[in-house]
């Protein structure tokens, strides 16, 4: 429950600083956290009492009991590299933005381009 | 989007005053639905994931069940999540380079050579150390946590080292004279990354080729025994996933550094008027 609630907090954060923050980078930030939230509730499912990493040891005939599972573990496995090359096109965007409009400030932007 | 100018400002902490306690609430009490943390008996335990746990060894010849997921049993999903990677690798290339209007820019590295004994001599010690260790990570993902990402990102992070402290890795581009630039240039990053999406897409078509479907490694001629042909052919996949992933990390890195300096002002000394 600890986890859960703990990946709400993030999660809260995330959001907050995503439609709050002035600066678009901040903003990045925040949209970070707010998957790193989700990374944690997901790893927290799979979590069982008792088993071990879903690595098998030495021969014996595993019992789903004995290992945690490993699925949760695989989708934010591929979902941690996918969020390290969105927030690399992000930046990106960020870049090109800054070199157009000499600023990231979001009240800023929205001035220039009315 | 059309609001007044400044008067914004105040009306939106207000309303994110109250509308962000009210979404934590929401989400806590609908985790109190949740089953218990740590419950083996858990409906996301007791689906699909002890077929995974029972049989995946004896099925795939992967002992890491993580890695017996990724790339056999899941591996469809793991071509998508690739590709989005390098996708992402080539949007940074058209945003970046290509909208800079020069076709095929030399690579630079941080404008500015850092020039000091300790970090020279800091990141020789170290580069070979991580590039060898994400290979390892790599080959050893079978057995041991790891597998391409991770050797992925590990080995693009070593490049991305050296080009902080050396500059760019294209002729007379680094910044000390007696060392030599290593590691692929913007366009050998992105063939790396290319190699590897078409590697990915060729073992799965192979499997095609063969007889089976697409993805499922068991009909490719590697030899008798089923599980090591599955071994051996997630470790095609990971190697690809290996190539692309570290062949995206350098096209970001470099594309990024060349809007940066082309922009002229790094991004972090932004901040904007604060009210």
């Amino acid at each position: 429950m600890t986890t859960y609630a703990f990946a709400a907090v993030l999660f809260t954060l995330g959001i907050a600083g995503m439609a709050l923050l002035p600066n678009l980078l901040r903003k990045l930030l925040a949209m970070n956290v707010m998957q790193v939230a989700v990374i944690v509730f997901f790893v927290s499912l799979a979590f069982k009492d008792g088993a071990t990493v879903p690595i098998l040891g030495q021969g014996g005939d595993p019992q789903a009991a004995e290992f945690m599972n490993p699925l949760p573990h695989t989708l934010m496995l591929t979902a941690i590299v996918v969020s390290v090359s969105t927030t690399g096109l992000a930046l990106g965007l960020l870049v090109r933005i800054r070199s157009r409009f000499e600023t990231l400030n979001e009240r800023q932007l929205l001035d220039k381009l009315r | 989007m059309g609001a007044p100018r400044h008067g914004g400002t105040r009306m939106r902490w207000l309303l994110g005053a109250a509308a962000f306690p009210a979404l934590f609430l929401g989400l806590v009490l609908g985790m109190a639905e949740l089953p218990e943390f740590g419950d083996p008996g858990s409906p996301a335990s007791t689906h699909v994931s002890p077929r995974f746990i029972e049989d995946a060894a004896a099925e795939t010849g992967a002992a890491n069940m993580v890695t017996a997921v990724l790339a056999d049993y899941r591996g469809y999903d793991t071509l998508g999540e690739t590709a989005v990677i390098f996708a992402a690798g080539l949007g940074c290339l058209v945003i970046l380079a290509a909208a800079g209007g020069r076709p095929n820019p030399p690579a630079p590295g941080m404008s500015h050579p850092f020039g000091s004994v300790i970090l020279d001599t800091a990141t020789r010690i170290l580069v070979p150390v991580v590039l060898l260790f994400a290979v390892y990570v790599l080959i050893h993902g079978h057995i041991s946590p790891g597998g391409g990402f991770q050797g992925g990102v590990l080995f693009g992070s070593g490049l991305i080292m050296m080009r902080l402290v050396w500059g760019p890795a294209h002729e007379g581009g680094t910044h000390r004279p007696d060392v030599t630039a290593f590691g692929p240039s913007l366009r050998g990053s992105l063939i790396l990354a290319c190699a590897g999406i078409l590697g990915y897409a060729g073992i799965g078509l192979a499997a095609m080729a063969f007889g089976g479907e697409f993805l499922n490694y068991g009909t490719l001629p590697l030899g008798s025994d089923p599980a090591h042909v599955r071994e051996l052919a997630t470790l095609g996949i990971e190697a690809a996933v290996f190539l692309t992933v570290a062949g995206t990390v350098g096209v970001l890195f470099d594309t990024i550094s060349i809007g940066m300096r082309e922009s002229g002002v790094p991004l972090g000394s932004d901040r904007g008027p604060r009210e």
